[in-house]
């Protein structure tokens, strides 16, 4: 079996919360983590607001410090790299933001954004305005789109120039971190189109975070599930949207809507109880509990570990030990 | 007419071989042109910082031309004199003595009139300019960039280097500037040179607040964290995607320390430790003045009323650009000169 890209080894992260420079507690963000992402792959990570997603997304990218715990890349400890093989591994993971409006910036034109990844990383390119030129051209853009500044376009034009900066690179890994979801709807397709299209035109591996369920699945292959900064589920895209094993993604399946006005729903839909628990104090034992219908006193006081339940199927709860 | 100028200055540069260089060089500064003709509509529309442009804009003429302008009266006076219009030889020079009466009175020759030494009011005002202008030039050019670069520094690493650099500007905020500088300027002994040293190193630690704060929030945006994540360098990213993101208020506090400057030199000077006499600065020819207040008022007066034009069409000038340079407010002008 090929070894995988990236794994990630048990990563957590803590904010510390201060109130008048005294740390009075700690938001578990991303709190012991554990998944692999194969080359040529689109992983998809989904949970709600706060799950600690996109915290997970820029720790992978080294843009954050973790609290404990390990991201390999490609055989090396990406925390570990230093100097020439830092700007290395820069050049080959990349990021997408969710925000278009906030990711470029306002003082440069389109072309000075292009051409820093290129001269950062002195990439040999015989004519760069061509090739920059070229890239706009990938992205559904043009040579006259050159010498503008972002805040002339709309955010659909700027996601694309925001992609067409990570493509500038070729980089082998990109995280995704919701990069439709502050687009609107007709937007939104045209963005994921064309980012599976050069996924299979480079080979591009992806970390694909949202919250968006049927995004999600349209895009990725494996799935994880992400609840209160850990993961409860990871399973094959369509197995999960089939057979969804742990509570909670039954929960979050059961709330997606099907656009046919004469289908009816076969199972009940699993109603939520309570709020999502503070991520400062996390309860005890599974996270989810307290919330959970099929929660048994075990559940209240030991962790669920992930572990294989099905082929290829992970899940973190007592219902299936 | 313009377009024909434009049109045969293009044909110009076709025929040269540089047509195309520099319809590209044009391209790539469109929005930087844009920009500016912005600024200058909205600077158009609001007279009060219009006033206080072109109160700026004599001061520096003044300051920079002060001599060929007292060359060219003189040339008129020695005109009129060879015609027999003018009955005594009258040459305008800021340090000659008995140009005209102790304290003569403004006249149409000596339109400021003259000091106790008989020395002419305006050519020692027009040449005071000179010396504030050099002041406030070398001040403002001198503080203000260390005072960026710290603040840079200080708000992009944080952590110890911050809390150091900052309890150091804290020392030097605690004083009031003209206590401060009074103090070094006097441990360095009188004169312009210490003046103008004092200054300096009054004038920096502003800036590192400023700067520092404004980092503060540049920092976060998503667009910084995007040139870290493809592997751009600390220096890289302060200066080229921070730094040009948080001028605006720097240029405009600069504006405003221009006025600034000239009024804490003057007072260093007033109070004698500044410029010595027979330096013509203002605030020690209002000081000099002092003394005929009651004979001769429009010796302390008119330099008084110079430093204050000056300061005042500064103070205007700053106020206009942070209107213009703020987005906000400048979007609405924008929005009514018809540009989306």
């Amino acid at each position: 079996m090929e070894a995988p890209l990236i794994q990630v080894k048990d990563l957590v992260k803590y904010f510390p919360v201060k109130k008048l420079f005294i740390t009075v507690g700690q938001v578990h963000a991303v709190d012991g983590v554990s998944f692999e992402i194969m080359r040529g792959e689109t992983f998809g990570l989904v949970g709600e607001s706060g799950s600690g997603k996109t915290t997970l997304g820029r720790l992978m990218l080294r843009l954050l410090t973790p609290t404990s715990g390990d991201v390999v890349y490609n055989g090396r400890s990406i925390f570990e790299l230093e100097g020439g093989e830092l700007k290395e591994f820069r050049r080959r993971a990349q990021i997408v933001f969710q925000d278009p409006y906030t990711s470029l910036n306002p003082r440069m034109t389109i072309y000075d954004i292009l051409s820093e990844p290129i001269n950062v990383h002195k990439i040999r390119i015989p004519d760069k305005r061509e090739y920059i030129v070229k890239l706009l051209e990938t992205v559904g853009l043009g040579e006259e789109h050159l010498y503008r500044y972002p805040h002339e376009f709309s955010g659909g034009q700027k996601q694309r120039i925001a992609i067409a900066r990570v493509l500038a690179l070729r980089p082998e890994f990109t995280v995704l971190d919701e990069p439709t979801s502050a687009l609107d709807v007709s937007v939104q397709a045209q963005i994921l189109n064309m980012l599976k299209e050069l996924q299979s035109e480079f080979k591009f591996t992806y970390l694909f975070i949202s919250h968006d369920l049927s995004v999600v699945k349209f895009m990725s292959h494996r799935i994880a599930v992400m609840y209160v900064g850990k993961i409860i589920e990871v399973a094959p895209s369509d197995d999960l949207f089939s057979e969804p094993l742990h509570p909670y993604t039954q929960m979050l399946l059961s709330a997606l809507p099907v656009p046919d006005p004469k289908y009816t729903r076969s199972k009940q839909i699993i109603k939520p109880r309570g709020q999502v628990p503070s991520a400062i104090s996390p309860p005890p034992g599974c996270r989810f509990h307290p919330r959970c219908p099929f929660a048994r006193e075990k559940c209240k006081a030991e962790e669920p570990e992930l572990r294989e339940v099905k082929p290829s199927r992970l899940v973190a709860c007592h219902l299936y030990s | 007419m313009k377009e024909k100028l434009a049109r045969g200055l293009n044909r110009m540069l076709d025929l040269m071989g540089y047509g195309e260089k520099w319809r590209e060089w044009k391209r790539k500064r469109r929005a930087m042109f844009e920009e500016w003709e912005l600024m200058y509509k909205a600077l158009k529309r609001s007279p009060l910082a219009k006033a206080g442009a072109a109160m700026a804009v004599v001061f520096f003429i003044l300051g920079i031309f002060g001599p060929q302008i007292l060359a060219l009266i003189n040339g008129l006076y020695s005109l009129l004199y060879s015609q027999g219009i003018i009955k005594q030889k009258i040459v305008l020079d800021p340090y000659k003595i008995f140009a005209g009466p102790r304290l003569g009175k403004p006249s149409l020759l000596h339109p400021f009139g003259c000091d106790e030494y008989g020395r002419d009011l305006f050519a020692r005002v027009l040449t005071g300019a000179r010396v504030s202008l050099i002041v406030s030039v070398v001040v403002i050019s001198l503080g203000i960039p260390p005072g960026i670069l710290l603040g840079l520094v200080s708000g992009y690493y944080g952590g110890k280097v911050d809390e150091f650099i900052m309890r150091v500007t804290d020392v030097f905020l605690a004083f009031p500037a003209l206590v401060l500088a009074m103090a070094i300027a006097a441990s360095l002994g009188a004169g312009l040179k210490s003046a103008i040293i004092a200054l300096t190193i009054v004038w920096w630690p502003s800036y590192v607040r400023l700067v520092r704060g404004q980092v503060l929030s540049a920092r976060e945006n998503v667009y910084v964290e995007a040139a870290r994540a493809i592997g751009v360098s600390n220096l890289r990213i302060m200066v080229k995607h921070i730094l040009p993101n948080i001028i605006s208020p720097v240029i405009v506090l600069a504006t405003l320390d221009f006025g600034t400057v000239v009024i804490l030199n003057a007072a260093l000077s007033f109070i004698g430790l500044g410029a010595q006499p027979p330096t013509p600065e203002w605030g020690r020819i209002v000081y000099d003045g002092l003394d005929y207040l009651m004979m001769a008022p429009w010796y302390s007066i008119i330099p008084g009323t110079a430093v204050f034009l000056t300061a005042l069409g500064f103070n205007l000038l700053g106020d206009g650009l942070r209107d213009v340079l703020d987005p906000r407010i400048r979007r609405s002008i924008e929005f009514a000169s018809g540009r989306e």
